[in-house]
């Protein structure tokens, strides 16, 4: 089976077909689309000016301007171009929790393979990048859809293994994204959150549009265990006998406090974001970011 | 205030309180391993909880060690000896003093019997009488009795009556002593009335289930005078003797039991038997006993049966001393039998021997034939009897003799006046008239015809032949084959065709009818004759005209009827009693008494009176002491009797206090601690508590606590 077969269900396919991705704000892309774009170019309306900066294209500047205030202005135009998304998926260890062919990176990776087809079928870029202790993979975005056969190729490779190093990772991901795009994060957030927090919303006041999948085994939600049991950490050494019948509630307020922080900060900057247990199917969760999309 | 258990066995029990820990130890490292990416929320949430679950895992294992541990505790059966202290009453009081004097207080440790100590309690309770009071001494044994003339206040008199008290050698029986006590309390004059009951409490005089019948209404002080701590004993319980048949009657063979009545067990103990007969005999050997269990000991003590006259010989077996020796000694008598010489004349002697008139008798009588056989039967025809000198036989029999010459009848009369045995039997030479002129007086009854019933070998022999009943009254010569068992020999397997029928005469004294035909006529009848004694059998002893000799009962009924006309059959009645006792010894005749010598060397004139059955008894009275005792009736010896303790008061353990209290009533028992009742600030008692029923209650809540500790999150 090809890894274009396994990771895309073609109900799944057939079911998101027809919709549109939107971006929320105008991007930046080298394609025709139906996004505004909130890069001036030449070719089209003249928006607005600004101060000459160095690396500006001399040709911009709007010298009538400069007569008259002794300063270097450019002109900034409209022009329309298609979106450019950045799938980010989470490969580390912690991904890797969750039933046999089910666990936590296996839903990151349909989810990404979906949204990846859906960027490309409607003529936008679709890149992906994956990180481990650093970063795994990057898939440069692309238009075109035999470039979905690379992405979905990185994707079916990767196996979780490692801990996140936030601070490399985004560090990475700017030097790549350097036009205004869509952010697309799949993760368990499960690593050091206030860095991961911080860094998104960077992004997101860098004028990126930036979704947070956060993906959950429903057992790290509801904290179902019932015997004593020695739980042990995916991504270090350490270890703790616990009897969950006694600190079930706990554990449970700790995570819904947990949960509620992503939430409350992430949408604080008007970052989208979704928790998504693995027991909701990848479409519906698809369809659910997809119709809440304006 | 005390604790002691009453099961404490069950308190190894508590060992298993450390299961529920050795669990909660396993349980944490079986624990399953789980591989989990949110380990962080774990461990906050275990740093807020951790406290609270440590406390609830340690007071689950402080709940289920403790559970186990009460379970044991409650099965050991605590028993908490709360003391206290009982206030009499301010008013004039009636204190009945119940003393036990059954022979286990004559158990002595330090120095002192537990007898000696309650009549030492008696004096000081009795000093502690007010003016008011008043009390009267009731002495427990088998028989309880009062002493001296009933309540009394004079602390005197009540004292000399505790002086005058001595051990006895019954078995206790408490349960008739506080029965005899109620109705004493009902009858004195004072409106406080209580008893004292001054008694070792040995198991052995205790039986729970009638005290708890007993009322209930008097107030009960007990003090327990008996020896603290173990009360070890070792009696002779039983014995049985008997002429040894195996040894050819030349030994006696005794078996002594011996019971261990403590938890040690015992190893060569002495034991010594002892018969005393022209010559004395004594064995001496060793027995291991086990903890609380017995073992026999047999001895062959010989004899000569020819040096020894028939009758009984007693003995004693012994056993060393311990802190109790009234049970240390058992009396026996053994009935010695000698060689008993019978005269058999056929009257029907044939060629052929198996037809003769004696054929079948003369083997009853001897069938072994050996040198020292029982009974040693001559036979001769009716013309050789005139030449045989009677003196030198113990019976005589006329087996279908139709005649006499007198002067022969007249020394038949001789020996039998004289003691001799005489048995007669019919036949077809007997005819009737000629037979009750030839034997007259001799005849229990006359003859009147000879029935025939029907011809053997026919058809009607079956239908019409008549059958000996079955006998179920208390003559010495058939009593035992009363009462057959299924597969014993029966009285009525014998058919009978013909058979003699006696005259109808007035009931004469002495002449009675032994056994009877399923018609009702006579078959054996039995006539006093001077010193002997003459029965008569109405049919034949050989297979003419009855199957008598061919039934299994032929060969015992034979030899019991040599024996009872020999006058060699062993005394009828018990030959053992216990102190205690009325003895009734059956005894031919009444309107007699006889002197009975006990083993103390005292005398008391004993009477004969009959009873309904027509037997008479020899009334000996109460027996007291353990040893022989002496009947000076009939023949020497043939009605002494020994007389032993009850064995089973040498077991002194002492009854439990708890059991006791419950069946005599909680609510009105208390054990006193010193004998002094009548201070100011009362009488210290000991209250036995059980706490049993707190520790299954406790045990209860405890797993209920745990059951909601366990299920809380």
């Amino acid at each position: 089976m090809t890894a274009e077969a396994r990771l895309l269900d073609p109900g799944l396919v057939r079911r998101i077909e027809g919709l549109e991705l939107r971006a929320r704000t105008v991007v930046e892309g080298v394609l025709s689309g139906i996004h505004r774009s909130p890069h001036r170019g030449s070719s089209v309306e003249f928006a607005e000016h600004r101060e000459y900066g160095p690396g500006d294209d001399v040709k911009s500047i709007d010298w009538r301007v400069w007569g008259r205030r002794d300063a270097y202005y450019v002109k900034q135009f409209e022009e329309e171009t298609n979106l450019k998304g950045y799938l980010v998926v989470d490969a580390t260890a912690s991904m890797g929790y969750g039933p046999k062919g089910a666990t936590k990176l296996d839903y990151a990776r349909t989810l990404a393979a979906s949204l990846a087809y859906l960027l490309l079928k409607q003529q936008d870029a679709a890149g992906l990048l994956t990180f481990q202790s650093s970063l795994k993979n990057y898939v440069p975005p692309q238009a075109n859809t035999t470039h979905l056969r690379e992405i979905l190729g990185v994707l079916a490779a990767v196996e979780p293994r490692g801990r996140a190093n936030p601070e490399e990772v985004f560090t990475a991901l700017a030097d790549r994204i350097r036009r205004r795009g869509l952010l697309i994060y799949i993760s368990d957030l499960l690593d050091d959150l206030d860095r991961t927090l911080r860094a998104l919303k960077q992004f997101r006041h860098r004028r990126n549009d930036v979704v947070v999948f956060h993906v959950l085994d429903p057992a790290e939600i509801e904290f179902p265990f019932e015997d004593l049991t020695l739980f042990v950490g995916m991504e270090d050494d350490r270890e703790v006998l616990a009897d969950p019948r006694g600190i079930r509630k706990a554990y449970r307020e700790e995570m819904a406090a947990f949960l509620d922080r992503c939430r409350r900060e992430l949408l604080g900057d008007e970052i989208d974001y979704r928790l998504t247990p693995t027991s909701i199917p990848p479409d519906r969760t698809i369809l659910d970011f997809l119709g809440r999309r304006p | 205030m005390t604790l002691s258990f009453l099961s404490p066995v069950f308190l190894a029990g508590l060992a298993a309180a450390i299961v529920p820990i050795v669990i909660h130890l396993i349980h944490r490292q079986r624990a399953m391993t789980h591989r989990f990416p949110a380990l962080e929320f774990i461990l906050r949430s275990n740093r807020r909880v951790a406290r609270a679950l440590r406390l609830k895992e340690i007071l689950l294992v402080v709940l289920r060690t403790a559970s186990v541990a009460l379970l044991a505790l409650g099965f050991a059966r605590p028993v908490l000896y709360a003391r206290t202290t009982l206030v009499s009453g301010g008013g004039p009081r009636s204190i009945l003093l119940v003393l036990d004097r059954s022979y286990s207080m004559g158990y002595r440790s330090g120095g002192t019997t537990a007898f000696e100590r309650a009549r030492s309690a008696a004096r000081d309770l009795v000093a502690s009488l007010r003016d008011e009071d008043e009390a009267m001494i009731l002495a427990c044994g088998r028989r309880p009795a009062t002493v001296g003339t009933g309540w009394s206040s004079d602390r005197e008199l009540l004292r000399k009556g505790i002086d005058g008290l001595s051990l006895s050698f019954e078995a206790g029986d408490l349960a008739a002593c506080l029965e005899r006590a109620g109705p004493l309390l009902d009858g004195a004059g004072r409106p406080e009335r209580s008893m004292v009951l001054l008694s070792d409490l040995a198991r052995g005089g205790v039986d729970l289930a009638r005290l708890q019948g007993i009322d209930r209404k008097r107030r009960l002080w007990v003090l327990d005078v008996g020896a603290p701590g173990p009360r070890p004993n070792v009696a002779a319980a039983a014995v049985e003797a008997d002429q040894s048949a195996e040894e050819g009657l030349r030994a006696v063979r005794v078996r002594a039991t011996i019971r261990n009545f403590s938890p040690e067990a015992i190893r060569d103990l002495p034991v010594h038997a002892v018969l005393a007969g022209r010559s004395s005999v004594e064995a001496r050997g060793f027995v291991d006993l086990p903890p609380d269990g017995e073992a026999t000991k047999e001895f062959s003590l010989p004899i000569d049966p020819r040096q020894e006259p028939a009758g009984s010989l007693f003995g004693r077996v012994e056993i060393r001393g311990d802190a109790l020796p009234a049970d240390d000694v058992r009396f026996f008598k053994v009935w010695i039998r000698s060689s008993l010489r019978a005269l058999l004349v056929d009257g029907d002697p044939r060629p052929h021997l198996v037809d003769s008139e004696t054929f079948y008798l003369e083997r009853a009588l001897d069938p072994v034939k050996t040198p020292t056989s029982l009974v040693k039967p001559e036979v001769v025809d009716p013309e050789g009897l005139p030449g045989r000198d009677l003196k030198g036989y113990d019976l005589l029999v006329l087996a279908n003799v139709g005649t006499l010459p007198r002067e022969v009848v007249e020394r038949i009369r001789e020996f039998v006046r004289s003691g001799g045995g005489l048995f007669l039997s019919v036949g077809d030479k007997v005819e009737p008239d000629r037979w009750n002129e030839v034997f007259g007086d001799l005849l229990p009854e006359p003859l009147w015809s000879i029935r025939a019933l029907a011809e053997p070998g026919t058809s009607e022999a079956l239908m019409r032949s008549v059958h000996f009943e079955d006998y179920t009254g208390e003559h010495p010569l058939l009593r035992p084959l009363a009462h057959p068992k299924p597969e014993g020999p029966r009285l009525s397997s014998v058919s009978c065709l013909r058979h003699a029928l006696l005259k109808p005469t007035p009931p004469r004294e002495g002449v009675r009818v032994v056994l009877k035909f399923s018609d009702g006529a006579p078959a054996l009848v039995e006539k006093p004759y001077g010193e002997g004694r003459v029965l008569l059998f109405t049919s034949s002893i050989d297979r003419d005209w009855t199957d008598f000799p061919i039934r299994p009962v032929y060969v015992p009924l034979v030899q019991q009827i040599a024996q009872y006309l020999a006058r060699t059959l062993p005394a009828e009645g018990r030959r053992e009693w216990t102190p205690g006792d009325a003895p009734l010894l059956p005894v031919e005749g009444g309107g007699r008494s006889a002197a009975v010598s006990d083993p103390q060397g005292g005398t008391r004139t004993a009477p004969v009176r009959p009873d309904p059955s027509g037997f008479s008894n020899l009334e000996v009275g109460e027996v007291s002491w353990p040893g022989v005792w002496r009947v000076a009736l009939g023949e020497p010896g043939r009605f002494d009797f020994a007389v032993n303790l009850d064995p089973k008061e040498g077991d002194l353990a002492p009854i439990d206090r708890p059991s006791l209290a419950r069946a005599l009533g909680e609510d009105r028992v208390a054990f006193l601690t010193s004998p002094r009742i009548a201070s100011s600030s009362g009488a210290p008692v000991e209250r036995p508590v059980p706490l049993e029923g707190a520790a299954f209650a406790l045990l209860a809540a405890l797993l209920i606590v745990e059951g909601v500790v366990a299920v809380r999150r």
